[in-house]
């Protein structure tokens, strides 16, 4: 699930540390060979003291955030984390350690932890850990990025963000714009007792605001946030966006809410603009499809999964038009690397061929389970101190074979409603029962958007959904959405990933009226 | 061990004494945590975790900067406290910003136990075979997880500032389910001491919670009286609490926005039942004495007799106000009533008992209008009594609504909700209520 209040209270955690950081590096990143020899110290520290399997990850996170609201700068955060992560199977059982003191001496202690821990869980394990077997991979990936937003200086993204904020209050009725802009780079060593020995260098950038309208008259008030997505690329995506243009529509369409026309309720043809539909394929297919939820081993917090391995290979998930891809590989994807966390090399494979439920994302101590003998590469922690486990690749809604348009397909449409946007969204902890609601909706009358809504949220349930889906836009409409805040597991971990899909149809979808 | 007041003093003051900038501030945060995970009736991943981050805060006039290490060796902090006064100078004024605060008074708490700092692995692998022994035993298959961890927070300035604080947590949560997939139950405590967490006793609760859940019927999604235990209660405590912001209010976007202008502070907005307030050194919710800025925090009434008595403060916001800032709460506790859970139940004509929500999310906050689900265990209530499970909900409501309608509560307790909220950071204390016109919207297959 998308942790959005994680994700604001950490803001705000930031937020209450006021101030700014350069860019220069205060932790120098070591060199390939002393990363080296400190996994090494860790391996060898592991296996003296009887693990079977054992790998160690050295990473260094980096985050900068800009804050902003009218007109001020209100914030500039950087952040910087580092430390260490050993995870062994000793007596075939899991145990793993972590520290922030990086030096031989902690990580041979972490490492006999890490197995002291093994031991002590040994009595209730009931299920030997199995690993598919891997490949030994030595060798470095990065994010292609085309300008790193840690080697840029502040002042263009400051000068950047104040023009957001001016554009966005120049429209007459909209109160106040919070705009900011967060930039992640996450270093990470990897080695294994398989053989492995991967450094990789992730890069993500995201900008983002949101523009409110007060009417102090009405005491009502609405919101709307930049439909731009976070992204696995650098400073050249905020610089591609048209970011003002934006920010002036924003501002627009939040002000003309206080005058839209009440959403109507009951079954309607839904359009989904990509900028919306993304959320709703992390939810309802993104999550299903894990295998950890299907085998009950987040059944305490995320919940299962009604996609049961009874289904696969059969089960009609949509409508023949539904082809969705697992893809670790996809260019500017959030969740794109070379390798995953357990060692794996990134694939791209069918989770839903012709509307048929096909795959499941996978680990290599869970593909077993299901009689598979490689790993689809799903494995991902979210810190140096998190245990690594099977997290969301992209998961991406293929576009039609016809290149249709948004226009072809309001203009194929006699009675419905386009939304744009994410906006509320909640799931069952099977994946069944959904609501989303998203930032602008709109009617659509014979063929034409006649008139902005206002209060509009859709319910509905997973197959139905999908299997209700008649129309897909071309690859002209297909576009990339995401969060940095996927939660699952405990303690709960963060994940970032993408989504690609089209604008698409979807018929007899049951239509509320949010408002009290 | 973590870290002593003494050994966080010596941190905080040798990074102080590096400042060249006009005034300094510098938070150490960090601990030890620990953790087993279980599923499918055995044990998953376990792991340990041990560690500190310092930040420091360099101001020049109205120009901050912040740097985090966690890198405490003379050079390393040199390189930190250097950075922070660069961007600082680099930084544009902010005129919302706030001087470091001095010497503050704090009122002793205490959040610390030994027995939870203490807790070994072995202890953990305890607490958690003896579910999985009890789920064998009654035929249902459990994941769940257990967590211990003692941490620190301190903060100096180079006004004299210094406060330090400790905390311990022992969490305990698992879902029981039937092999069939029919029926599933859930329990989960939060404690600052490990001795009041009682593993056997929250198993057998999820695991009776499995069993009386299974094979539920559907009923017609409308508006139905809710018994809602305190883990559902929790969240909607927490969502009215979350958008309690003062400044959200004074600008007009916010439910408690006053229209034409102000906030409705001195409002009646709930049931004249209610009454919501923080305090640390609560005995059942007890948290650390100050908050992230430094402010102490003390007992603090939010809503008594169903009015809104304050909202938050920064100290920003309180200044431009003219008001007192109110220190970001680290609890929140709703004081409950006499009846006990069986009398809530025996006053329903025709309602839901509800053990949990799960994924809430806003869909409307001028009118704080929430969605969710029900999870691992709904009842009908028929003529004051439990006659069977149902199917799960999903429900469109405004807890503004939901605390204008209970009718009756039980005494409160320390709760950790659905969505996880009363867990160490911010402790929650509530009771289980007897609502009336709770609205559902639509049914779900979910088990």
């Amino acid at each position: 699930m998308i942790d959005r209040r994680q994700f604001v209270q950490s803001m705000l955690v930031l937020g209450a540390a006021a101030g700014a950081r350069p860019s220069t590096v205060l932790f120098a990143y070591p060199p390939a060979e002393e990363l080296k020899n400190l996994a090494d110290a860790a391996l060898a520290a592991a296996k003296q003291a009887g693990a079977s399997y054992a790998d160690i990850r050295i990473n260094r996170y980096r985050n900068q955030f800009i804050f902003t609201r009218d007109r001020r700068v209100q914030n500039i955060v950087n952040t910087e984390d580092y430390g260490f992560g050993v995870r062994v199977i000793a007596d075939g059982t899991w145990g793993f350690a972590s520290s922030s003191n990086v030096t031989k001496d902690e990580i041979a202690r972490v490492a006999g932890q890490a197995v002291a821990i093994a031991r002590a869980n040994k009595g209730i394990n009931a299920e030997p850990v199995r690993l598919a077997p891997v490949e030994p991979f030595t060798g470095v990936w990065n994010t292609p990025v085309k300008k790193n937003p840690f080697d840029l200086p502040l002042q263009p993204k400051l000068d950047l963000l104040m023009q957001i904020n001016d554009e966005a209050l120049k429209v007459p009725g909209a109160s106040f714009v919070s705009a900011f802009m967060q930039f992640v780079d996450e270093h990470k060593y990897f080695a294994s007792s398989d053989g492995s020995h991967i450094e990789q260098s992730l890069i993500r950038s995201y900008p983002s605001f949101t523009v409110t309208a007060v009417d102090r008259a009405t005491g009502k008030f609405y919101e709307r946030n930049a439909l731009t997505a976070p992204m696995g690329m650098g400073y050249e995506y905020v610089e591609s966006y048209p970011l003002l243009q934006e920010a002036r529509t924003a501002a627009e369409e939040a002000v003309a809410m206080h005058k839209a026309k009440p959403a109507p309720a009951g079954q309607k043809t839904l359009i989904l603009h990509p900028t919306n539909l993304w959320l709703t394929i992390h939810e309802s297919v993104g999550h299903p499809t894990e295998l950890d939820r299907a085998l009950g081993y987040e059944a305490n917090f995320a919940g299962t999964s009604f996609l049961t391995t009874d289904k696969l290979g059969k089960f009609e998930f949509g409508s023949k038009l539904v082809n969705i891809i697992a893809d670790k590989t996809q260019e500017h994807g959030m969740a794109t690397c070379g390798y995953d966390d357990d060692g794996v090399k990134t694939t791209r494979f069918p989770l839903i061929k012709d509307g048929v439920f096909v795959d499941y994302q996978t680990t290599r101590d869970q593909a077993h389970l299901i009689g598979q003998t490689a790993s689809h590469g799903c494995s991902y922690a979210d810190s140096w101190s998190s245990i690594p486990f099977q997290r969301m690749p992209n998961v991406s809604l293929e576009p039609g074979d016809k290149d249709l348009s948004e226009q072809d397909i309001i203009g194929a449409t006699d009675d419905g409603v386009l939304v744009k946007g994410d906006g509320s969204y909640s799931i069952d902890h099977q994946r069944y029962n959904f609501q989303f609601s998203g930032q602008t909706f709109w009617e659509v009358k014979n063929g034409k958007v006649t008139t902005q809504l206002r209060d509009l949220a859709y319910q509905s349930n997973t197959p139905e959904f999908w299997k209700s889906c008649d129309m897909l836009g071309g690859k002209s409409t297909y576009l990339l959405g995401g969060a940095f805040s996927d939660g699952k597991g405990q303690p709960t971990q963060t994940n970032s990933v993408s989504h690609g899909c089209p604008v698409a149809r979807f018929t007899r979808v049951n239509i509320l009226n949010t408002a009290l | 061990m973590i870290w002593t007041r003494e050994q966080a003093k010596a941190l905080t003051d040798r990074a102080l004494s590096f400042s060249k900038a006009e005034s300094t501030t510098v938070t150490l945060t960090g601990g030890e945590r620990a953790n087993l995970r279980f599923a499918r009736n055995t044990a998953t991943t376990s792991g340990a975790s041990s560690g500190y981050s310092l930040a420091i805060t360099a101001s020049f006039g109205q120009k901050n900067g912040t740097v985090t290490t966690a890198e405490f060796d003379d050079a390393a902090l040199q390189r930190a406290t250097r950075a922070a006064e660069e961007i600082a100078r680099l930084s544009p004024d902010n005129p919302e910003s706030m001087p470091p605060l001095g010497p503050q008074t704090y009122s002793p708490v205490n959040a610390y136990f030994d027995d939870a700092a203490g807790a070994t692995p072995e202890w953990r692998a305890s607490a958690v075979g003896a579910a999985i022994e009890l789920s064998k035993q009654r035929d249902v298959v459990s994941a769940g997880f257990v967590e211990t961890q003692a941490g620190i927070q301190a903060i100096a300035s180079s006004k004299g500032l210094f406060a330090y604080d400790r905390f311990t947590a022992a969490d305990y949560n698992l879902t029981a389910r039937t092999p069939d997939g029919t029926g599933s139950g859930w329990a989960s405590r939060s404690y600052n001491e490990l001795k009041q967490l009682k593993p056997e006793q929250l198993a057998t609760t999820a695991i009776e919670k499995a069993a009386l859940s299974k094979n539920p019927v559907g009923i017609e999604p409308g508006k139905y009286t809710v018994v809602l235990e305190p883990a559902a209660l929790a969240d909607l405590l927490a969502f009215m609490m979350f958008s309690a912001d003062a400044r959200q209010a004074d600008e007009g976007r916010s439910f408690y926005s006053k229209k034409g202008g102000g906030t409705r502070i001195g409002e009646q907005l709930v049931s004249e039942k209610v009454r919501i307030y923080s305090d640390p050194a609560h005995p059942l919710g007890p948290t650390v004495s100050f908050d992230n800025e430094g402010l102490p925090l003390s007992k603090h009434m939010w809503v008594d007799n169903g009015v809104l008595k304050d909202l938050f403060y920064s100290r920003f916001w309180a200044e431009k106000m003219k008001k007192e800032p109110t220190a970001g709460p680290s609890n929140l506790i709703m004081e409950g009533g006499s009846a006990t859970r069986d009398e809530l139940i025996a006053g329903t004509e025709r309602g839901v008992l509800v053990t949990r929500f799960w994924y809430i999310r806003p869909l409307d906050p001028q009118t704080i209008l929430v969605t969710g689900l029900t999870r691992d265990g709904l009842f009908l209530i028929e003529k004051g009594k439990v006659t069977r499970a149902v199917k799960n909900m999903r429900w469109n409501e405004s807890p503004i609504v939901a605390f204008n309608n209970i009718d009756a509560m039980t005494a409160a307790e320390r709760v950790v909700s659905g969505e996880g909220v009363g867990g160490s950071g911010l402790a929650i204390v509530c009771p289980a209520a007897r609502i009336r016109e709770f609205t559902f919207s639509s049914a779900s297959e979910a088990v």
